[in-house]
């Protein structure tokens, strides 16, 4: 299921393109908290030498 | 002012979601687990996350720790709760050779094994992992008395956070476990936190508080892992 498909499954009308953007009007250290999931989200860091197992 | 709710801003949280739901995705295959995620619960999520941090951010005008960014997080996904059905692959393996003898049984069987503290033990994860990404990032300065500050010698000048300490802290810390009187080991510091995390009042100031504690352990500079 694609991104759009999901969210117009939720109840969102919306164009792909506008998917695309991030949270751009909340201040700068709102924005850094919103950056730091995106960047997570691309670039995992291993933990698993803290956490080794669940 | 915060701005009224837009569709922009649906739009944006549930791209947050997304984001989260990929971190989330990455620590169960690193963990070897497979489970379901509810994006509509992490839609949820995102909002309510964002509704406190900018709230927060407001209040102390922007000036906020990222302590307090990664507390809420941590909060809304231990409350929300949006995956469901946990299993480790390894256990699914085993249900599946049980099977061939007892499809009853297995099932019973694997049904106890179940994660059921997932989203706690998922919770403590993330904040790990955005603990890390801030100390990488820069963003936990390391403290120095005001005034020792000397431009010429650069004496007194802050260093920067030591993300290696915070990481070897990190590891001492969650995996402490204090020996009983009868010589067998109790829980560890994560079993604690993701218990207390499950069965009792945690709000996102206790995990403020354990956060910071993290971070000024680091900060002291003291080297307190044995």
């Amino acid at each position: 299921m694609t991104e759009k498909e999901l969210a117009e499954m939720a109840g969102f009308s919306v164009e792909s393109d506008l998917m695309r953007h991030e949270p751009n009007n909340f201040g700068p250290a709102v924005e850094r908290a919103y950056e730091a999931l995106r960047s997570l989200a691309e670039n995992d860091i291993d933990i698993t030498d803290i956490i080794p197992s669940i | 002012m915060s701005k009224p709710p837009s569709v922009i801003n649906d739009q944006a949280h549930w791209r947050a979601a997304e984001h989260l739901a990929d971190v989330l995705r990455t620590c169960l295959a690193a963990y070897r687990i497979e489970a379901d995620i509810s994006m509509r619960i992490l839609f949820d999520v995102i909002k309510r996350w964002d509704k406190d941090i900018r709230r927060v951010s407001e209040v102390q005008d922007g000036n906020v720790s990222a302590v307090k960014y990664i507390a809420y997080q941590t909060f809304w996904l231990r409350k929300l709760k949006p995956v469901t059905s946990a299993f480790r692959v390894a256990d699914i393996a085993a249900a599946e050779e049980k099977s061939k003898l007892s499809e009853e049984s297995a099932m019973r069987w694997l049904a106890n094994q179940e994660v059921i503290d997932i989203n706690e033990q998922l919770a403590v994860a993330v904040a790990v992992k955005h603990l890390l990404w801030y100390a990488k990032s820069g963003d936990f300065p390391a403290p120095y008395a005001a005034g020792q500050f000397d431009a010429n010698t650069q004496v007194g000048a802050p260093v920067p956070f030591d993300v290696d300490a915070l990481r070897r802290y990190l590891q001492y810390f969650l995996k402490y476990s204090a020996t009983k009187p009868t010589g067998a080991q109790r829980k560890t510091t994560r079993d604690n936190l993701v218990y207390n995390l499950r069965y009792r009042t945690f709000g996102p100031h206790h995990l403020t508080h354990v956060f910071e504690q993290a971070l000024m352990a680091v900060q002291s500079g003291q080297n307190i892992v044995p």
